[in-house]
């Protein structure tokens, strides 16, 4: 039977001022609501499974929440989804046979994984992860080959012959797709997604075609922009009980701007434009569906909008348009904000506002995810929970991120930031409490991660916590991670592994590290990231035998390329009355407020991209959709959204500190305005704004000022060493925080050995030296030294920058000191290396000991007096400083051996203070003695007495331990600048 | 020229650079008007009929570029709407001349073309601009086509760890070459400098890689710049002193005559002598007092010594030609010394070439592996 000649078909149209679910479901009832049965008799083509749930809601809204038997809505696919729909048939009559005759559709990641084995057999070097990377790119391609219903057997003849050459490079490299491709697929037994989802759309049409059916059948929110979709709408509207809807048709352009618009791609109305001329009908044709209950906003709004968006073309016709009636403009208004943050923060207030009324629902539609994440976020201020229904990366989701951490730290051999971002984010819990876990990687950091870094592998990492302080307890629970972790470090050892096994094994480490303690199940897997990350890995598994030799450590870059893009998103909304939807979402559904976000250019249209396997006119030679097609969809969402009730445009005028682009909707719509003198900007004291500045102002502003710390003088140090004097007369805060707070600053993660490594290091060697050879200097002595360094050094020497730089370095030195010593030692004799000593001071609280550790004290061979030496690998103090007592080290240990301090030297007068200057540099070291001014004896003397006063002066209460004192001596090495807050109380004069 | 005069003469200049009819080239103040300039003659061409996405005007920050875009909306966007007296009257004011109905028509309609134009209206700064042809020739540029620009702390990431693989090469004994560069480099700077150094070199990549290329390798680079400034690649410091330092190389009898003068003569003769004579009467010892020796011909700074600060006026009367004698050595050392500086010269330039061209390949190697790493789909 075919169907008869019907000479208008059933096309209709819900204009945009109303609200497009709600006139349908309206309509769906009024027309076939008299009894259950007919309703769920209904079949409903929507474009997307969302705009299907949409549909839904609006029924339960209609029905008030009383259950329904709901029509039978399939989804159809539209263009620019991200997934391909359509895995069944579309379930009306007939379809089974056809699926049945139909080879299954390809898994994406199958297919992606396929492409890049191809790109990598075409023998240039590209490593897997690049290879998915460009597979991505082609198998985009193909969908659009396939959608388009394109042969790429006509590739060759696109281009002019002056540009033959240049195209032949992306020509040969698309043979991929034109001729290995559909080999592998036959070896697959399978076909593309896209090509399926065409056969199946046409056999539907055809099968319509040949057996109408009698139940009504509706094609609703289309506007066909794939062929076959198209072909299945003309179908439908022939159809004696079939029913076309189209959302938002224009009722309001002149005719020639009209017939501008099929022209024009990126028009609003360009895919209704070409649909209708491709149903071959024209927009009179087409009636529209209104209910008064569902209507948003007046005519006059779209009639305005249709003028501000009309075709470039007919633009002089700006001139003669009347101005838009005050009803086309209620509830409009546009905010400009300086600022991403502040633009976020307006909106998270706006919505926030709507929960004030009762009932009133409120979404924000933005294509910026980042604008949504920023709303998201500030709307938990209020507690307030809104998803993001446009979804999220399943790489930027938390198993997400968790198994790239994972795949991370094997790659990267448990180095020490690797390690502790896995292990400290919030699915760790390798079988324990959450917070226990937390606790046990928090010891480990503190055991052996900061400072430098261990060996390679969590078997270093088990090696440096085996020689470390930490406790058994610790030790055995990572004894446990490195067990559990030793499958996969093992197999990523290897150069090619088989994918299959690696994978297997990556997972069984990723469920045991993210199952807390007493669940069965990892937590990895839960909820819909969870969900979605499973689905991921099943379908990674199940394509897993297209790599029989893979690279471990291309592992993490893989992982990434094939999850970025697979959008993950919440199946119900958390929130009754706010949402946060991406334009598709926005297409169909209306909330009584619509923020549109982010309207700039490069968001509100989104960037087009560029295309790397043809230019413009070449897509357009070769029948592909030409770029501007996807601005006209995008203008066709806003275009619905801006006929809600009340609508609030908002953008940033700065993002990441560049000045925006204000969105050409926006520009168009201002400049038509301008005309009539009026527009949509609210200025900055409208309410929102007002709120905004003042949601994170301080209470007051308190600044600070130094610290006074005055602590009990029975808290107070006691006993200090000879190299903290310095510090303490110069910054006393340090000697607070250090020996009365007991803080000391942590080293960094993965840091190089630091200079006062080198420096001790050099120490350790010199003196050993010496130690072993006090008297006569060995035949070989240089090499003697070496061999010293090179053990003092140890394991340091493994660090590329220790032995490249500081090794050499310390090989001059010994030259130099060789030397030195055996002119030193013609007039010297060494009594002590690393000599330690401490004296009692009598003070007013109670004796104070001062303790101290001499580099080196000799004595003058013919005359018996002493010399105190001090090895500096950095700058020494000036002599200047050591004579005015700056840098009292040297005098104070003088003053030591004066006053009996190192036990096994008999005082005799001081006649040489001096530092022994060792860079390695030009010259390698340096002799440099103070005492020009004044005697040893005298600054040794000095250096007591105002030593004395120093400690009578914080044995009194009230001495505070203040933070650098005097800005003209500053402290070299001081670490608690940044706790003492010094840069906000000290600036001002000096200045950054 | 009065105030006035001034501006007058200030607008025509701009008004002659805005006609796309020539190529200009604009250098001005702040605030001056260059970007007016920009905006008028891109206006000027979209007028005569130019497609709006025919125009690349590129600028060197996304700032400009915004701010140039958004000048040029407002002016197109009035002329779409403003009474057509005004109209005429802003395009005269625009070109110099009555428009024509034809440039009325186009220019209500620009703001519109504009907003619209396939691809857009380019205006771009030049990392965009580059971004964008790469993005569409992505298999000529060998990139994947979902490439994303590295950003500076990624780059400085890499950086660090081709410069670690650059020093752990450096010990393998196939590479001796890079050791003793690596030597030499670190007998002359620190770790910390060292890595500046390196960081800057390395930001020079494409010219280094460029005159790699076009010699060959490191090596035959090194072999030219040794032919350009006239030394023995393989010259060194000790050699060039010792060379110099065999009796045939030198007046020996007349210097030693020299110095037996000069010991006679004044302190400051016997102090010229004192540096002379150790080296002269220690053939074995030449190479280390060779510092010392030169402090006799020349002064701190490298120059040659005045006469009179070589020999007193008593010394050159006992023997007249002493200056002679001790001017042909100071002579003689200058050469000497200006191929000893040579030699360093090179050898420094020559370590610095073989370290910065191991860098950069590995800095390359690295950048390649981490590619996908900061790539998007």
């Amino acid at each position: 039977m075919t169907v008869g000649k019907i000479k208008i078909p059933n096309v209709f149209n819900i204009p945009a001022e109303y609200s497009f679910v709600d006139v349908l479901a309206k309509t769906l009832l009024k027309r076939h609501g008299a009894s259950m049965r007919e309703l769920s008799d209904v079949t409903v083509l929507t474009t997307t499974r969302r705009a299907a749930r949409t549909l839904q809601s609006a029924f339960l809204r209609e029905t008030m929440g009383q259950p329904l038997m709901l029509p039978r809505m399939r989804p159809i696919g539209d263009v620019e989804e991200d997934e391909l729909l359509l895995e069944g048939d579309i379930g009306v009559g007939g379809g089974a046979e056809m699926v049945l005759g139909l080879p299954p559709a390809i898994d994406p990641l199958r297919r992606q994984l396929l492409l890049a084995r191809l790109i990598q057999a075409r023998g240039t070097s590209v490593g897997i992860a690049e290879a998915a990377g460009l597979a991505a790119a082609l198998a985009h391609l193909l969908d659009q080959v396939e959608t388009e219903g394109l042969d790429l057997k006509n590739l060759p003849n696109l281009v002019p012959a002056e540009y033959a050459a240049h195209w032949q490079i992306t020509l040969e490299f698309l043979e991929i797709l034109s001729k290995a491709w559909p080999e592998i697929l036959a070896e697959e037994g399978c076909i593309d997604a896209a090509l399926r989802r065409d056969l199946l759309l046409r056999a539907q049409s055809q099968h319509w075609r040949d057996h109408p059916p009698a139940a009504p059948v509706y094609a609703v929110g289309s506007t066909g922009s794939i062929p076959a979709t198209a072909e299945l709408l003309k179908t439908v509207a022939g159809l004696p009980n079939g029913t076309v809807i189209l959302p938002g048709l224009d009722r309001h352009l002149d005719a020639a701007s009209w017939e501008e618009v099929v022209r024009d791609p990126s028009h609003a109305q360009h895919g209704l434009a070409k649909l209708l001329e491709y149903l071959k009908i024209t927009r009179e044709d087409v009636r529209d569906l209104e209910d008064e209950a569902a209507r948003s906003s007046v005519p006059a709004r779209a009639a305005f909008l249709a003028e501000a968006l009309r075709p470039a073309a007919t633009s002089d016709q700006w001139q003669k348009a009347a101005p838009p009636e005050p009803a086309a403009l209620a509830g409009l208004r546009r905010l400009d904000c300086p600022d991403a943050q502040s633009e976020a923060q307006t909106i998270a207030l706006l919505l926030r506002e709507t929960l004030e009324m009762p009932m009133k629902t409120a979404v924000l539609i933005t294509p910026d995810r980042d604008l949504s994440r920023r709303v998201s976020s500030e709307l938990r201020r209020w507690g307030v929970e809104v998803d993001d229904s446009a979804g999220t990366s399943l790489d930027q989701s938390p198993p997400g991120v968790f198994l790239r951490l994972l795949a991370r730290m094997i790659a990267e051999e448990a180095a020490p930031v690797a390690l502790l971002s896995l292990l400290k984010h919030p699915l760790a819990a390798g079988g324990e409490t959450a917070e226990a876990f937390r606790r046990h990687v928090r010891a480990l950091e503190l055991a052996i991660l900061r400072g430098p870094s261990p060996g390679p592998g969590l078997k270093g990492v088990e090696r440096a916590l085996a020689t470390s302080a930490a406790s058994t307890e610790l030790k055995d629970w990572f004894r446990r991670l490195v067990t559990l972790a030793e499958p996969v470090e093992a197999l990523a050892q290897a150069r090619e592994v088989d994918f299959a096994t690696f994978l297997k094994e990556f997972i069984r480490l990723a469920e045991a590290l993210s199952r807390a303690e007493g669940t069965e199940s990892a937590a990895l897997w839960a909820g819909n990231f969870g969900e979605a990350a499973a689905g991921f890995v099943s379908e990674s598994l199940r394509a897993a035998d297209v790599m029989t030799a893979f690279t471990p450590a291309a592992w993490p870059e893989l992982l990434d390329t094939l999850m970025t893009g697979r959008m993950v998103r919440a199946t119900y909304g958390q929130h009754p009355r706010l949402q946060i939807w991406g334009p598709i979402e926005g297409r169909l559904g209306r909330a009584d407020l619509m923020i549109l976000g982010g309207m700039n250019e490069g968001s509100w249209p989104p960037d087009a991209g560029s295309d790397p396997w043809m230019s413009r006119p070449m897509r357009e030679k070769f029948g592909l959709p030409l770029p501007e097609q996807r601005i006209g969809l995008s203008a066709h969402d806003f275009q619905q959204a801006f006929c809600a009730a009340e609508v609030v445009l908002t953008r940033a005028g700065k993002i990441d500190g560049t000045p925006t682009v204000p969105s050409r909707w926006l520009l168009r719509i201002e400049t038509l305005l301008k005309k009539f003198g009026l527009d949509l900007a609210e200025g900055k004291e409208s309410q929102p704004f007002a709120w905004q500045q003042q949601l994170d102002l301080p209470g007051a502003y308190r600044p600070v000022s130094a610290p006074r710390p005055t602590p009990p003088v029975s808290a107070r140090p006691r006993r200090l060493s000879v190299t903290r004097i310095e510090k303490w007369m110069k910054d006393p805060y340090s000697i607070f925080a250090e020996q009365i707070l007991k803080l000391r600053p942590l080293d960094d993660i993965a840091m190089d050995p630091s200079a006062a490594d080198k420096g001790s290091f050099i120490h350790e060697a010199l003196e050993r030296f010496v130690q072993t050879y006090p008297e006569t200097m060995p035949p070989d002595a240089l090499l003697k030294l070496r061999v010293v360094g090179r053990e003092a050094f140890g394991d340091a020497l493994s660090f590329p920058a220790v032995w490249a730089f500081w090794w050499p370095r310390f090989e001059r030195i010994a030259a130099w000191f060789i030397e030195f010593e055996q002119v030193r030692r013609k007039k010297f004799e060494t009594l002590l290396v690393e000599a330690k000593g401490e004296i009692k001071i009598p003070a007013p609280e109670a004796d104070f000991v001062l303790s101290g550790t001499a580099d080196r004290i000799d004595r003058h061979l013919s005359e018996g007096s002493l010399s105190v030496l001090d090895y500096k690998t950095g700058l020494p103090p000036s002599i200047l400083e050591v004579e005015t007592g700056m840098a009292p080290q040297l005098a104070l240990e003088a003053a030591m051996i004066k006053h009996h301090g190192f036990p096994a030297i008999d005082p005799a007068p001081v006649s040489e203070l001096a530092y022994i200057r060792l860079n390695g540099g030009d010259p390698p070291g340096l002799f440099r003695s103070a005492g020009k001014e004044k005697l040893p004896e005298q600054l040794a003397e000095e250096a007591y007495d105002g030593l004395q006063r120093l400690i009578a002066q914080f044995d009194r209460q009230a001495t505070p331990y203040l933070s650098c004192p005097r800005p003209d001596i500053p402290y070299r090495f001081n670490d608690y600048e940044h706790l003492a807050r010094a840069k906000e109380w000290s600036g001002g004069e000096e200045g950054e | 020229m009065s105030l006035a005069g001034l501006i007058e003469d200030g607008i025509a200049r701009q008004k002659s650079a805005a006609d796309p009819a020539h190529s200009v080239w604009v250098s001005a103040s702040a605030g001056s008007g260059k970007t007016r300039v920009l905006v008028e003659r891109s206006l000027r061409l979209m007028l005569a009929g130019t497609r709006p996405e025919k125009i690349l005007c590129i600028t060197y920050t996304k700032a400009a570029a915004a701010e140039m875009a958004n000048r040029l909306n407002e002016m197109l966007g009035s002329w779409s709407v403003m009474a057509e007296a005004a109209l005429a009257q802003s395009l005269n004011d625009l070109i110099g001349r009555e428009p024509s109905p034809a440039e009325l028509l186009r220019a209500r309609r620009l703001f519109a073309s504009v907003l619209d134009a396939p691809g857009g209206l380019k205006i771009q700064t030049i990392h965009a601009f580059c971004e964008s042809v790469l993005g569409r020739f992505p298999l000529e540029a060998r990139l994947s086509p979902n490439f994303e620009v590295m950003d500076e702390r990624t780059a400085g990431e890499i950086m660090q760890t081709a410069l670690a693989d650059l020093l752990i090469a450096s010990r393998q004994p196939k590479n001796a070459d890079l050791s003793a560069a690596l030597q030499l480099a670190s007998e002359k700077v620190n770790e910390e400098s060292f890595t500046d150094l390196m960081r800057s070199l390395s930001q020079k990549r494409g010219q280094l890689a460029a005159l790699i290329q076009a010699y060959g390798d490191p090596g035959d680079v090194i072999a030219a710049l040794a032919r350009e400034i006239g030394i023995d690649p393989d010259e060194s410091e000790e050699h060039l002193i010792s060379q110099s330092s065999r009796e045939t190389a030198f007046a020996g009898p007349a210097l030693r005559r020299a110095v037996d003068h000069l010991l006679m003569g004044s302190v400051q003769d016997v102090r010229v002598a004192e540096k002379i004579a150790p080296w002269l009467l220690q053939p074995d010892k030449r190479l280390a007092l060779f510092p010392d020796y030169l402090t006799a011909f020349f002064t701190q700074k490298g120059a040659i010594s005045a006469s009179s600060k070589l020999a007193t006026k008593k010394v050159v009367e006992a023997c007249p030609d002493i200056l002679d004698i001790l001017l042909a050595e100071a002579a003689r050392l200058q050469k000497v010394q200006e191929n000893i500086k040579k030699t360093r010269v090179l050898m420094t330039t020559a370590a610095l070439i073989r370290l910065g061209a191991a860098l950069v390949d590995r800095y390359e190697e690295e950048r390649r592996g981490a590619a996908s790493l900061i790539m998007t789909t």
